[in-house]
Formats: C-alpha cells, structure tokens, sequence
C-alpha cells in the first residue's frame, strides 16, 4: 500500500489506542471510587469494551499500517480484531452474569440505592402469587 | 572455567542464605518477618533455579512463591494473630539449624565430588541443539522425527512411550472417578426458562461454543506444526461442554442425551486410536515381513518402514503425530467431560445415593 494510506492508519490507531488508555484509566478510577458492587462492575465493563476493544481495533489498524512487517501484519491485525470482537461480546455478557448471580444471591448489597427494577419487579411477582 | 567457578560459588551462597533464611523464619516469632524471611529464601530458590537452567520454573515459582504464597499467608494471619505464643526450646531450635546446616553441606559436598555429574550438565545445550537439528530434517531423515513443531515431536516420537503411559494415568484417573460414582444416576427434564443462566448468557453461549470448537480442533491437528497438540487442543475443547454445563445447565445434556456412556464411549475410541496408532507400523510391517517398532513414526535404521510425511503439494503431515493427537485430543475432551458430568450432579443427591444404601442395611 502507498505510503499515505499507512501512516493514516497507524494514526488512527495510536488514536484508539490513546482513547482506550483514557477509558482504563477511568475504569481505574471507578473501580477505586465507586460505592457498592454493581456500579463497580460498570467501571469494569468500561475498562473491558473502552479500555480493551477500542485499543484492540487500534492495535489491528496499527499492523495493518506497518508494510515493514511484510503479510505477518494481516496476522496481526486478523488476531487483534477477532480478539476485540470476542471481548465485545463476552464482558458484557460476563458482567450481565455476574451482577445477576450477585444480586439474586444477595452477595452484593445495592446501597447506597437510587433504584432497583429487579427487585420491584421481583416483589411485583411475589404478590401475585 | 572461571564462569564454572562463578557458577558453583553463587548456587552456595543461594544455597545457604536460604538455609539461613529459613531458620530465622522458623525461629521469628513475629508472623509478619517470618513470612519476609520465607521469601527472601524463595528468591534465593528462584535464582538457584536460573543457575540450574531452568528458566520455566523460575518464571512460575516467582510468581508463585515469591507473590502468591506470602500473600496468602499474609492474609491468614491478618484473620488469625501476628504473633506466635508457643516458644521453641533453645536445644530444639540449635538442633534443627545445625541439622539442615550439615544437610546443605553435605548434599553441598555430594555434588561437588561430581557424586551426581558435573552441575550444570553441558550436556544439555548439546541435546537442545539435537533436537533442534533433528525434529525436522530430510537430509537425516533415519533419525528426524520429520514434524518441525519440536515439542511434539519429543512429545509423540522421541519420547512417545512417555505420553503414552500419561495418557493411560490421565483414563485410570478418570476411571476410577466413574468407579467412585458406580449406580449415581442424576436425571432431570429440561426447562428452558427454569434451568440455566438468563437468555443474554444462553444465547452468546450458542455464538461462542462452536468457536470454541473449532479453536481446539485446530490446536490440536495443528499440532504438529504450531504450537499446541492433542492434550492442549482435547483442554481447549473440553471448555464447549463445560460452558454448556454451567449456562443451560447438566439437564440440557439429558435433553441432548449426551451421557457419561456415550462420553466414556468416545473416550475409549480415541484411546484405541492413540494404541492402533503406536502400533501401525509393527503391524503393516508384519504383513510385509519387514523389521519394525513400537510407535514408530518415520524409517530408522533396519525398520525401513514409516507413516508418510509429506502429503500432495508438500503439506507436511507430521506421520504418527497428526494421528496421535486427534486422538488424544478426543480421549481428553471426553474424559474431562465425565469429569465434568459427575461433578455437577449435586452432592446432596449422591449422599443419598450412597448413605442411603447403609441405611436401609441397618
């Protein structure tokens, strides 16, 4: 590829990777500030799609840049990118179990609380019965 | 020889400055500088291993028992006491020191009367560059393994017999499991609202399963020319089955009627495919009156016999390692997943099982 093309890509990409320092940095913060589980569980989630899938996608357009890695850096970028699809799709996934099992077991505690639609909804299903 | 010297002098120190510091973690009564004093002596261990060339072990004891296992102790002690109120007899304590002290010198003085060969054996980078020469050579192909994947190669041909018997350890292990679970029978019907994780869980488990699949097959019949194998890729697919256990939970296999049989089935299968394949060569060579061995893989010197290694085009097929590890690779994902089987059925469940046949006696 002509030059141009690369250096626009390894640009873009040193920006995602810039961007997700940024959002580690805040999941960094959350988990350290936040009050109870759940919310920290938010900082976490911003560090895996932020923090992990953004930089990933950097990462791939970065290989794809470099013409001095010769074809290895469709190796590269092929891995980066399968790898921040799949973090796409798990972390999510993953913190949705999580919270689910922590608050259904009530290993979590949601306090200080501001609203809790699974727990109204849970109470609304007992009173039927 | 002076690197030598340097050598033999570093281990003694490391050597008995661990000793040393393994006294005072025992004698310190303060919890806290006795587990200070426990890794000082896990460096020194983690350096002498360096010296003995063996950086895999460094690279996993560091972590281990220079990080993890003060950290554990620090923890427990922060849920117990600091301090230790049962105080040592001064004889015991002068006995025990004086003890591993001549221990150290006398294992010390073993070893530099060559009583277990020169330390560290040079030996070793000529077999390093062995095998590297070997693994996959055609010009030598009487002593080449003829797969350049060298971990493999050692794995299945130059030390086959080894992987073999590990493999026969790894079923006993898991037969004797089943064995302990004889007459446990656990069914239940699936509910798919009931049973399982939510919706979300269940519906990415059914995106990521068949990658999951297809990762470890290619690990494993890959493995004779990256990095991987049978037992690697079996692990990597054993984690399809295991997800589906945890997320639709052990029903959805009645559901399937997938059962522990049908996975010993499969389990045994590949196990005769890793026992038929040790055995080929001999066999083929008993029909064509030729001289051969036990898991042969390629021609050697008076067994002129050999499994092809070379496909159309030139793909590399690696002979009796592509064999070997799709086999394995079914052993172990089946086994892993009895395993996995026998362990969700719930333990109150099987204590009734087993309990209750007493019982009824009495």
């Amino acid at each position: 590829m002509d030059p141009v093309t690369n250096w626009v890509l390894v640009i873009l990409g040193e920006i995602l990777v810039s961007i997700g320092v940024f959002f580690d940095v805040v999941a960094a913060i959350g988990m350290l500030r936040f009050p109870n589980f759940f919310v920290r569980l938010h900082a976490a989630t911003i560090g895996a799609i932020g923090g992990a899938f953004v930089p990933l996608m950097g990462v791939a357009l970065i290989a794809a840049g470099c013409d001095f890695l010769g074809k290895y850096r469709w190796f590269i970028a092929g891995a980066a990118a399968v790898t921040g699809v799949l973090v796409l799709m798990l972390a999510p996934v993953g913190s949705h179990l999580l919270a689910k099992a922590a608050h259904e077991s009530r290993a979590a505690v949601v306090e200080p609380k501001v609203v809790d639609f699974l727990e109204e909804d849970k109470a609304k299903e007992g009173g039927e019965q | 020889m002076i690197s030598l010297t340097l050598y033999y002098v570093l281990m003694a120190i490391c050597g008995l400055g661990s000793v040393v510091a393994v006294f005072l973690a025992i004698v310190e009564r303060d919890m806290l500088k006795a587990v200070l004093f426990s890794a000082i002596q896990s460096t020194l261990y983690a350096f002498l291993y360096y010296l003995l060339m063996a950086p895999d072990i460094v690279l996993t004891y560091i972590p281990v028992s220079v990080g993890l296992y003060p950290a554990v102790i620090l923890f427990l002690i922060k849920k117990t006491e600091r301090f230790e109120d049962v105080e040592m007899k001064k004889g015991v304590l002068w006995a025990t020191g004086l003890l591993s002290l001549v221990f150290v010198i006398a294992t010390a003085a073993v070893i530099a009367g060559k009583g277990i060969g020169p330390v560290p054996p040079p030996d070793v980078r000529f077999l390093a560059g062995w095998y590297l020469a070997t693994t996959f050579n055609p010009r030598v192909h009487l002593i080449s393994a003829m797969a350049p994947e060298g971990v493999t190669s050692i794995v299945w041909d130059y030390r086959g017999l080894d992987t073999v018997f590990e493999t026969a350890v790894l079923f006993l292990a898991i037969i004797a499991s089943v064995a302990l679970m004889r007459g446990v029978e656990h069914k239940g019907v699936y509910d798919e609202l009931k049973h399982g994780m939510t919706l979300i869980g269940k519906t990415i488990t059914k995106i990521v399963v068949p990658l999951i699949i297809g990762v470890g097959i290619s690990i494993a019949l890959h493995g004779h020319l990256t990095p991987g194998g049978g037992f690697q890729g079996g692990s990597a697919l054993a984690v399809a089955p295991l997800l589906v256990l945890v997320v639709f939970s052990k029903y959805f296999f009645d559901k399937v009627k997938f059962t522990k049989t049908k996975a010993l089935a499969i389990r045994s299968s590949g196990l005769l495919g890793v026992g038929l394949t040790a055995f080929a060569v001999l066999i083929a060579a008993i029909f064509l009156h030729k001289p051969a061995y036990i898991l042969q893989n390629q021609p050697r010197v008076g067994a002129p016999l050999g499994f092809p290694w070379k496909g159309i085009d030139g793909v590399l097929l690696g002979g009796s390692l592509l064999s070997f590890n799709a086999c394995e690779a079914m052993a172990v994902c089946a086994g892993f997943v009895i395993l996995f089987l026998l362990l969700s059925i719930p333990e109150r469940y099987v204590r009734s099982v087993v309990v209750g046949g007493e019982e009824h006696e009495h």
